[in-house]
């Protein structure tokens, strides 16, 4: 994977409708807006108009939640093609998805279900990522999903199997940090080994977000401010893997943006920190 | 073991929506086989946050995008999503499509006994949005229109927006929806008849007379101008249909109702 395909585009935050009308009119200083690809596969209308606007002064990426890589059906041609179209006329830095599926039977459960972590899940994936990549023209990124739920047949842990889907793909990584701590705590295992094993020259993208704490598990809110656990890790995250794009997401109870904008100036000062400590280790 | 693949996600998917009455098999047993369960949380703990999350997530879109729905029915509304999720399960990428098929469904629906104008405001509100999605146009310009020499009006096929959408209702529910927040009462019976337009990015709605209908009808079908004048004076009830023509182009222009050709 070429690093350029991914250059560093600095601290963003992901633009959402109740910000809209702020962005167009005061222009805040923002490195770069990641949007939700669905929100803008319409006809026409305001979101393609505010996108529009957002394109001509800010970096943009493409992150999808329907893309379903994981799911049995067959790809949606329909939705790549538009995606396609999407990516044609706002010539976003990159395009993302999830490493899940989101329906099958031709349903669609809007919602990021894990996949069994088996030899046999990571043929049916890389194919498909690799027949994305050549639709689509580029390398897209995949993320790790927050989940609740494992299954007795996997063979390997999330981060082999990950690992094994960037290499063989050939795609790159979205390493939603607050994901793998929600799954850490929800699975038992340790945040710090998960990162420690994904490979430096794959990682594009991170992604913080809050969390809510229902006591015997975490649930993927991205409805709170980020925890300081997951601040940990994300540092932890930057001595491994050094400068990378951040991207803050907030999608419920989403605040002034003020507060996005001093969250993703946050990710800086403490990347800054580190890079003036000397502490990447790439 | 692809096979196993989609079986899990078959599986899973009959699981997760089980709550809705589709499952066609017990959530308690897929997950005691399939999923990890452990002393903080068991298989079906788990297998019950997503189903929770689906239910809920569905909920919450389609009282965004049907708020006076939602405030006319009250209580019952979360059953409605219920029973609606169980004969419309979600098929798009995007959930902007999960509500399209709610008012069909409110129609035929116990609660159109209680309201029964209720699929009517439903059909109001899923058509504001598909509006506001629609499919851009730029608007022709009063300046454009001047521009037309007389000679060419009678030939002149006008163009409609083409996210513009015409609603023909029994009850006035566009009353209902302007008191929506307020304190809404139950709607007059109707008919009438309902244009809801986008003008650049800003959806508006306003009712419109038989002959501003039938008109608006006339362009949209792709009359030339003299047919569309005929449409619109055959139903008006005055002396001088030419200002009245008149008053409706300039409003229909002024709208953005209109597009160029």
């Amino acid at each position: 994977m070429r690093r350029e395909d991914f250059p560093f585009l600095g601290f963003g935050v992901g633009l959402r409708r109740p910000h809209y009308t702020y962005v167009l009119e005061n222009r805040p200083a923002m490195d770069w807006f990641e949007v939700i690809s669905e929100n803008f596969m319409v006809a026409g209308g305001r979101p393609l108009e505010v996108l529009g606007q957002v394109h001509e002064r800010y970096p943009i990426v493409l992150h999808g939640v329907s893309l379903s890589l994981g799911s049995t059906d067959p790809l949606n041609r329909d939705y790549l093609h538009d995606l396609a179209r999407l990516a044609r006329r706002f010539e976003p830095a990159w395009i993302s998805d999830h490493l899940c599926w989101t329906g099958v039977g031709g349903h669609n459960l809007h919602d990021l279900i894990p996949l069994p972590y088996t030899e046999e899940t990571l043929r049916h994936v890389v194919g498909r990522i690799r027949q994305v990549q050549q639709i689509l023209e580029r390398r897209i990124l995949i993320e790790n999903v927050s989940s609740y739920m494992e299954f007795t047949i996997s063979t390997m842990s999330e981060w082999e199997f990950l690992t094994a889907v960037a290499e063989e793909a050939d795609c790159g990584i979205l390493l939603d940090i607050n994901n793998i701590y929600v799954s850490a705590f929800n699975h038992r295992f340790d945040p710090w080994v998960y990162i420690d094993a994904i490979p430096v020259n794959r990682v594009a993208q991170f992604h913080l977000a809050g969390h809510s704490d229902h006591g015997t598990y975490l649930l993927d809110t991205h409805d709170h401010p980020v925890r300081d656990e997951v601040w940990s890790l994300y540092e932890h995250a930057v001595r491994r893997f050094g400068e990378i794009s951040t991207l803050i997401e907030w999608d419920d109870n989403i605040p002034e943006f003020a507060e996005l904008a001093a969250t993703a100036q946050q990710a800086r000062r403490r990347c800054a920190a580190i890079k003036e400590c000397g502490q990447h280790e790439s | 073991m692809r096979a196993d693949l989609k079986d899990l996600q078959e599986l899973l998917y009959s699981a997760i929506t089980a709550a809705l009455g589709m499952a066609r098999s017990s959530p308690v047993t897929v997950s005691s086989g399939v999923i990890r369960g452990d002393e903080r949380l068991s298989a079906l703990q788990r297998l019950n946050i997503y189903a929770d999350a689906y239910f809920y997530r569905l909920l919450d879109c389609l009282k965004e995008d049907f708020p006076a729905t939602a405030a006319v029915t009250g209580d019952a509304f979360a059953g409605l999503v219920r029973a609606y999720l169980g004969e419309h399960s979600p098929t798009e990428p995007s959930i902007f499509y999960a509500g399209r098929h709610l008012a069909d469904f409110l129609s035929k629906h116990a609660l159109q006994e209680r309201w029964p104008f209720v699929a009517e405001l439903a059909r109001l509100e899923r058509t504001l949005i598909e509006v506001f999605h629609g499919t851009d146009a730029p608007a022709l310009a009063a300046s454009e229109v001047r521009t037309i020499a007389p000679a060419d009006w009678p030939a002149l096929r006008l163009r409609v927006h083409p996210a513009l959408r015409m609603l023909n209702c029994d009850w006035r529910v566009n009353d209902v929806l302007r008191a929506i927040g307020t304190d809404w009462r139950e709607p007059a019976r109707g008919p009438v008849a309902l244009l809801v337009w986008r003008q650049r990015t800003q959806v508006y709605y306003r009712e419109v007379e038989v002959s501003e209908r039938a008109g608006l009808e006339a362009a949209a079908k792709g009359e030339d101008f003299a047919t569309v004048c005929e449409a619109v004076a055959s139903r008006l009830n005055t002396d001088d249909p030419t200002a009245a023509i008149n008053r409706m182009l300039t409003q229909w222009v002024a709208d953005g109702l209109l597009v160029r050709a």
